[in-house]
């Protein structure tokens, strides 16, 4: 019976019809709204662009300290231990002219022979939205998610920056490196092309910036979440943790004054927590004088803060000012520079070091990779617990560029049990070697942070020669450039060196190695050669001599209260224009470490790079 | 470099891959176009000072876009794909962050004849057969509810009353040259499981669909499908295996004065177990059959039909619920001074995604009777009898959208008594566009709706009286400050009080015991917030929700959530 109604239908449609099947939509997709997208116009305004990086790296280590370290083993890598992804994709879109996106993949195969299970890939960046709204009262832009990069004033949200660093290196200014360019624009300008991210702190989450609002002001807000909030990976925490702030400035001119705040708050505890964290009001000024020659500005602040070990509200203050002569005083640029900031003036994204007593940080944070302590920093960068003054200036005789700066500081309160200093050559070497670790080294006194490591030693507050007095610091600085030609081919040397000091008493200048805690003095000579257009020879010589003194503690039984460290390198490189936006790095260096008064605390070695870099 | 991948890394290099052939196809031609959602939101919520005992605070948020390809190959064949970039407030340098693929597909025409679809498809038949009914109280939601719970619906690609598949489709047109207009065929195949644990057979689910549309208003129509296991899948020795098959004949006749509407069909459980041995066989029908009239110029449409489903009716693809009542909630999981594991809640249903289902289920899911009792599965709800009447009003200018419904049903057969449960069930949900109606230049609108759910059952002394009571309303206010600046009011209040029997059923849907619930209590959600349209599909807002929950009987029970969150969201 089924088969001869079968046959009845089979018949029926043959007879009766046509088959076709572009003309109509089956009902059952009559409701699906899968092609909501499809009908859409396409996205007309969509970019991806972004950068190659292929790098082979080497490094051999003749000695590490006693020869325990797994890290002492020869390395062949794709990857000289930063984040430098092989292939970085910036893909972003304009869906309309107010509103934006931007977000990034990375893509990155080390190499091990064992498969494509090992690649890696993801989000750099993150994604950020932008939006813009326009008004009869002002235009309101902001930016959610994440990393976005920001600033507020110095004490309140902020990142420190100092122009005087080496270039030979080219990982700190990856992704505008054009060879030759930037040694260029360093002799000539002073700098060179910093990313957007210089000088500002890095967060996720909303910022808002309203300009043009009636009256001459222009705001801020913010609300978001940085690496003090809880940590790399805080959206796992059931303890909340956030930041606050915004700005409102007035102009007047050429002037303005601006009121600030920055707020970190946490709770104690996830369950019926109270609030830790920190606050900060501040006020900042600029004033420009002279037919605007002469600048003075300036940030006071007030802080208060709750830690987690006793939830005691402590409050704190500082003041940060700067007036600036650019030609009517001396003819050439002078900057007198000065600052006052307590110990409990606690900010850990602000633009300067907070004052942390020990490695346990602020309620954790901000302890692992910051120096702790009596920090004896370069004058570009100011601490927490000090006041200070510094000086610089910088001219031009024949060509030869002079920029010298000196500063002193002290601290305010005697309450640092330990002083940290930065080991400054061997500095990158290092922490590709110790990635991010802490207790490093025979005596455990060595941290390493993102290019960079420090170093931490005990004062023996009960010895004789501490005075028990707020301690005293002095730095001197030079950085000299020059320009010259050989074979009508432009020569760039450059040199930075500093010397800085920390002392029982006031001295203007670093005073001698008899009387310093520790003495420490940093020098870097680099000369580029350019030979064609397209090739430039690189060269780098790295010294530097730290000596601490009988007053600091041994740290272990067996090791000296004073130490004589010594670190030396020496570079060589090429630059290489292959293509537009395609260069070749060649960088080799030989590194040493010793410390005369330590029979284990020294390494040496060698490392080389290859690297090509396509921007595309 | 990045150690702490969230996402498979085979998979997202398979998805690179794939995205990396787009891009380079795109450099050299522009056969790819893009379209997609970008979204960032931050939320800060927390329960009251008074909660002292429960984790009472949360702060986060996430940033993301998925970036859909459409790749045009050839004129008939459309390759889409959607990857999603995703990162965590909180999550620096590659923590949190990750790259997904969304959903792939390929449609096309083959040879001018056949429609086909490979791959992500969403695709719905009747509300008997394959159907995905709207969550609890997601008709004509307060504007300020409306735009988020549409995330949530997009998350979990609940397009309309579509389930998200994955498999092939197949479908053509028949045109006629007489007797009939047109023949509408259509068939599937979408895979419903596969665990790869060596024990649970792969499960299928496979229907077809044949409609003849005798004129462009009139169609009778054909459905089957039917979810099977694959027994082979596990291994040769196995026998196990389950089916739901589901037969309809559908009808919509337009008789020139009123239009018939009906369906009427069978459905059978069937299961074999390792033995080889067929333990269960059960067989249910259904039939529905009314009128629908539309008056004033399309403007004004009533209908009023009478459904008859038997006790023993199961239809995985049209009974499985789009909300999962028992997900925990990932907001505060536990509140109150009782530090109870909590449920969804009015709140949750608008603002978690991960309390929504996305499979298909052969079990009848758990529901919460005091958001709805009466047709927790739909209009495909087992052991129901009885009218339904609706009316939905529109005007022309679209100043006043109303509709109405009124559910008169009763079991078809007594659970744990001969007695039958009597059932009411009245929405009424409507919209006033206040400036339409009074010429205003900025957008002012009212929503406002109700929903009165009952059940009763006399216990003749030997069981409890089931007497359950829900009463829900919601009212919402839109009003354009500014130009595309408006502010955002909705309130939605729920009362409940009774008693009610919960079936507590076996894995084949048959009941094997009661549970006695007693409710009464209070839930309400208060909302206000600002909003700007950059435009249609693009939005910034800011809100902030308070939800509370009274337990009448235990105060112990009793909690609050508060949340603000500012969402920013782009569609193109």
């Amino acid at each position: 019976m089924h088969r001869i109604i079968i046959f009845i239908i089979t018949l029926f449609v043959c007879f009766h019809s046509s088959l076709y099947a572009g003309t109509g939509q089956p009902k059952t997709e009559k409701d699906s709204l899968q092609n909501d997208f499809v009908e859409r116009k396409p996205l007309k305004r969509f970019y991806i662009n972004g950068n190659y990086r292929g790098m082979l790296y080497y490094r051999n280590l003749s000695e590490l300290f006693d020869g325990s370290y797994a890290e002492e083993k020869m390395l062949l890598s794709t990857n000289d231990g930063g984040r430098n992804p092989q292939l970085q994709l910036d893909i972003s879109g304009r869906p309309t002219a107010r509103t934006y996106f931007h977000t990034d993949i990375f893509l990155y195969s080390p190499m091990q022979g064992l498969g494509y299970n090992t690649n890696e890939s993801g989000l750099s960046l993150g994604v950020n939205i932008d939006g813009n709204i326009n008004t009869n009262h002002g235009n309101i832009s902001f930016r959610l998610g994440g990393i976005q990069y920001t600033k507020l004033s110095r004490l309140s949200l902020w990142s420190s920056e100092n122009n005087g660093e080496s270039l030979f290196e080219k990982n700190p200014w990856d992704y505008f490196q054009t060879t030759a360019q930037n040694y260029e624009s360093y002799y000539g300008q002073g700098t060179m092309l910093r990313s957007f991210r210089w000088g500002n702190q890095f967060v996720q989450g909303l910022t808002v910036t309203m300009n043009d609002i009636p009256g001459n002001f222009e705001a801020k807000a913010l609300i978001a979440k940085t690496p003090n909030n809880g940590g790399q990976a805080s959206y796992l925490n059931t303890i909340p943790d956030i930041s606050y702030g915004g700005s409102v400035i007035r102009h007047f001119g050429q002037h303005y004054v601006g009121i600030n705040t920055y707020q970190s708050i946490s709770k104690s505890d996830s369950i019926n927590g109270k609030f830790v964290g920190y606050r900060v009001y501040s006020t900042d000024f600029s004033v420009n004088l002279w037919d605007n020659d002469l600048t003075f500005s300036g940030e006071i602040a007030h802080g208060q803060n709750v830690q987690s070990s006793d939830m005691k509200m402590r409050t704190g203050n500082g003041i940060d000012a700067k007036i600036l002569s650019r030609r009517n005083l001396l003819t050439f640029p002078i900057t007198l520079h000065g600052y006052y900031i307590e110990p409990e003036f606690i900010n850990l994204n602000g633009g300067f070091k907070t004052f942390l007593e020990d490695a346990t940080g602020f309620n954790g944070e901000g302890g692992s990779s910051n120096p702790t302590g009596a920090y004896m920093s370069d004058v570009d960068y100011i601490n927490g617990n000090r006041k200070g003054i510094d000086l610089r200036t910088e001219f031009n005789i024949a060509g030869l560029k002079i920029n010298v700066a000196s500063g002193v500081s002290q601290e305010l309160e005697q309450r640092a049990s330990t002083i940290s200093y930065v080991h400054r050559i061997n500095g990158l070497v290092f922490s590709r070697i110790f990635q991010y670790q802490s207790n490093i080294g025979p005596d455990s006194t060595f941290y390493t942070y993102f290019r960079g490591y420090y170093e931490e030693r005990s004062i023996d507050t009960t010895h004789a020669d501490f005075a028990g007095t707020p301690i005293h610091f002095a730095v001197s600085e030079c950085n000299l450039k020059y320009k010259f030609f050989l074979f009508d081919k432009p020569v760039y040397v450059f040199y930075l060196a500093s010397i800085t000091t920390t002392q029982n008493d006031f001295s203007a200048i670093p005073v001698g190695k008899e009387k310093a805690f520790v003495h420490a003095h940093y020098h870097e000579l680099e000369a580029y050669f350019t030979i064609t257009e397209k090739l430039v020879l690189t060269s780098y010589l790295g010294y530097e001599n730290i000596n601490g003194n009988e007053v600091l503690q041994a740290p272990t039984l067996n090791s000296s209260r004073k130490f004589n460290q010594t670190g030396k390198s020496l570079g060589l490189g090429l630059d290489l224009v292959v293509g537009h936006l395609i260069n070749l790095n060649l960088r080799t260096r030989w590194f040493t470490f010793n410390d005369t008064y330590s029979s284990d605390s020294h390494y040496n070695g060698f490392e080389s790079s290859l690297e090509m870099k396509i921007f595309f | 470099m990045h150690t702490n991948l969230p996402y498979n890394m085979k998979k997202i290099h398979l998805i690179l891959t794939f995205t990396f052939l787009c891009i380079a196809s795109f450099a050299q031609n522009e056969k790819i176009t893009f379209n997609g959602t970008t979204r960032g939101m931050m939320e800060h919520n927390w329960l009251p000072p008074s909660d002292t005992l429960n984790i009472d605070n949360n702060i986060g948020g996430d940033a993301l876009v998925d970036l859909r390809l459409n790749i045009l190959p050839i004129e008939n064949i459309r390759v889409s794909a959607t990857l999603r970039l995703k990162n965590e407030i909180g999550g620096f340098w590659g923590q949190g962050a990750g790259l997904e693929l969304r959903e792939i597909y390929i449609k096309g025409v083959a040879g001018k004849y056949f429609k086909y679809k490979f791959g992500d498809i969403d695709h719905k038949m009747t509300p008997y057969t394959l159907f995905n009914n709207e969550g609890e109280f997601s008709q004509f939601d307060p504007e300020i509810f409306n735009d988020i719970r549409s995330i949530q619906l997009q998350e979990n690609f609940n397009y309309g009353n579509a389930w998200r598949q994955q498999g092939g489709m197949l479908s053509t047109r028949l045109g006629f040259d007489s007797f009939i207009h047109t023949s509408d065929l259509s068939a599937f195949v979408f895979r419903n499981r596969s665990l790869s644990d060596g024990v649970t057979p792969d499960r299928l689910q496979g229907g077809a669909q044949a409609y003849i549309n005798i004129t462009e208003t009139s169609h009778i129509g054909i459905n089957y499908i039917n979810l099977f296991d694959l027994p082979k899948t596990v291994s040769n020795s196995e026998h196990e295996k389950y089916n739901n098959d589901v037969t309809s004949i559908s009808m919509n006749i337009d008789a020139s004065f009123f239009t018939i509407i009906g369906e009427a069909g069978t459905s059978g459980i069937h299961y074999i177990d390792t033995n080889n041995v067929n333990t269960i066989n059960r067989e249910g029908n259904f039939f529905e059959v009314g009128i629908q009239k539309t008056l004033k110029s399309n403007r004004l449409t009533l209908s009023g039909t009478f459904r008859r489903v038997s006790d023993d009716f199961f239809s995985a693809g049209a009974q499985s619920k789009r909300i999962d009542y028992s997900q925990t909630p990932e907001l505060f999981e536990t509140v109150s001074p009782n530090m109870y594991t909590r449920s969804v809640n009015l709140l949750d249903m608008i603002k978690d995604a991960s309390v929504y289902n996305q499979t298909i289920t052969p079990e009848l899911m758990a529901y919460n009777p005091v958001y709805n009792h009466v047709t927790p599965y739909g209009q495909a709800t087992p052991n129901r009898q009885g009218f339904t009447f609706k009316a939905d009003y529109t005007d022309s200018l679209h100043t006043y959208t109303s509709q109405l419904g009124l559910q008169l049903l009763r079991n078809v057969r007594g659970e744990g008594t001969e007695e039958l449960r009597n059932y009411i069930l009245a929405q009424w949900d409507n919209k006033i566009n206040l400036h339409t109606l009074f010429d205003l230049q900025k957008t002012l609108a009212l929503t406002g709706g109700v929903q009165y759910a009952r059940s009763d059952r006399d216990g003749l002394g030997l069981v409890s009286d089931v007497n359950l009571r829900s009463t829900s309303c919601d009212i919402g206010v839109e009003k354009e400050l500014v130009n595309r600046f408006d502010v955002l009011i909705g309130a939605h209040y729920l009362v409940y009080k009774g008693t009610e029997y919960l079936s507590i059923r076996n894995e084949f849907n048959v009941i094997t015991d009661y549970n006695l619930q007693t409710y009464d209590g209070t839930q309400g959600l208060y909302s206000m917030g600002f909003r700007y349209r950059f435009n249609d599909n693009i939005f910034l807002t800011l809100q902030g929700n308070q939800f509370n929950l009274f337990d009448a009987k235990n105060s112990d029970n009793d909690y609050q959530i508060n949340q603000v969150f500012i969402l920013f969201n782009l569609m193109f």
